[in-house]
């Protein structure tokens, strides 16, 4: 069972937001470029029970996540952890005052390409 | 009455507000302004939970309603120096000073002292965790029940 002692950090993570740009060849079709580092943010990441994200994926080869960080104004379409390109969700504002975005996250085991 | 005013304040400095945007996590800069103004709260609260100075300030004190002439207290007071000491309508006092003990020559129902603190370095490092503490339980947003225990430790 996961705990988290009292007074301890809660932000004890570090994910790289990553924004690849978009671009659109003579026919329209957009294509992402690489990702470059935007910022390096504290989050608070843990890993879904297997059963959510079975449940959510329907797919035995994925680590569902579940990250909370500090809003920030930089734009993002990508975010790093230890080595894994994360696939999210549209983040949630936990706080409802914009200070803090919840997302659910997955990554695939077998990640062909790793970052690291 | 002790009524114990404001007058001006040191701001918070530039390695203040990184300090606390490192405690806090905060990664980068668009609500500087909204974290400054709350380090300022922070800094003012955890000096009056304390009783020491932290940042340099100019503090009224008035003290009112007074039936003899005990000695007014000055909060933040240690070490500090005193500008003004008058009576209810605006005139000088004599007075003698120990520590942060100011005792008026003569006895008037109003007392009204203007000092300027000076910052306690030693203290000054051990409150400041607790002001980065504060600042961020005012930015999350904490009840009054976080707020004041980490008033308590002070």
């Amino acid at each position: 069972m996961l705990r988290e002692p009292k007074g301890a950090r809660r932000l004890n993570d570090l994910v790289t937001l990553t924004l690849a740009s978009v671009t659109e060849d003579d026919y329209g079709h957009p294509s992402l470029g690489e990702p470059a580092d935007v910022l390096t943010v504290r989050a608070y990441v843990r890993q879904m029970s297997a059963t959510k994200t079975m449940l959510t994926f329907q797919q035995a080869d994925v680590v569902g996540l579940e990250l909370e960080f500090r809003a920030v104004s930089v734009e993002y379409n990508g975010i790093t952890w230890r080595g894994h390109r994360l696939h999210f969700s549209q983040p949630e504002d936990v706080d409802d005052r914009g200070r803090f975005v919840r997302l659910t996250a997955w990554y695939q085991v077998d990640n062909p390409n790793p970052v690291n | 009455m002790v009524k114990l005013t404001t007058v001006s304040s040191a701001e918070p400095q530039r390695e203040h507000l990184a300090a606390f945007k490192a405690y806090a996590s905060v990664p980068d800069d668009h609500l500087d302004a909204l974290l400054v103004q709350l380090l300022r709260t922070a800094f003012k609260m955890v000096q009056e939970a304390a009783d020491k100075p932290i940042l340099a300030s100019s503090l009224e004190l008035e003290v009112s309603e007074r039936d003899d002439n005990s000695p007014v207290v000055l909060f933040q007071g240690e070490g500090a120096s005193v500008v003004s000491v008058t009576d209810g309508t605006g005139a000088p006092l004599g007075y003698d000073r120990r520590g942060s003990l100011i005792f008026p020559n003569a006895a008037t129902p109003v007392v009204r002292v203007l000092y300027m603190t000076v910052p306690d370095l030693a203290e000054g490092a051990r409150l400041l965790p607790f002001v980065y503490q504060y600042a961020t339980a005012l930015y999350d947003g904490a009840d009054s029940k976080t707020l004041a225990n980490i008033l308590a430790q002070c």
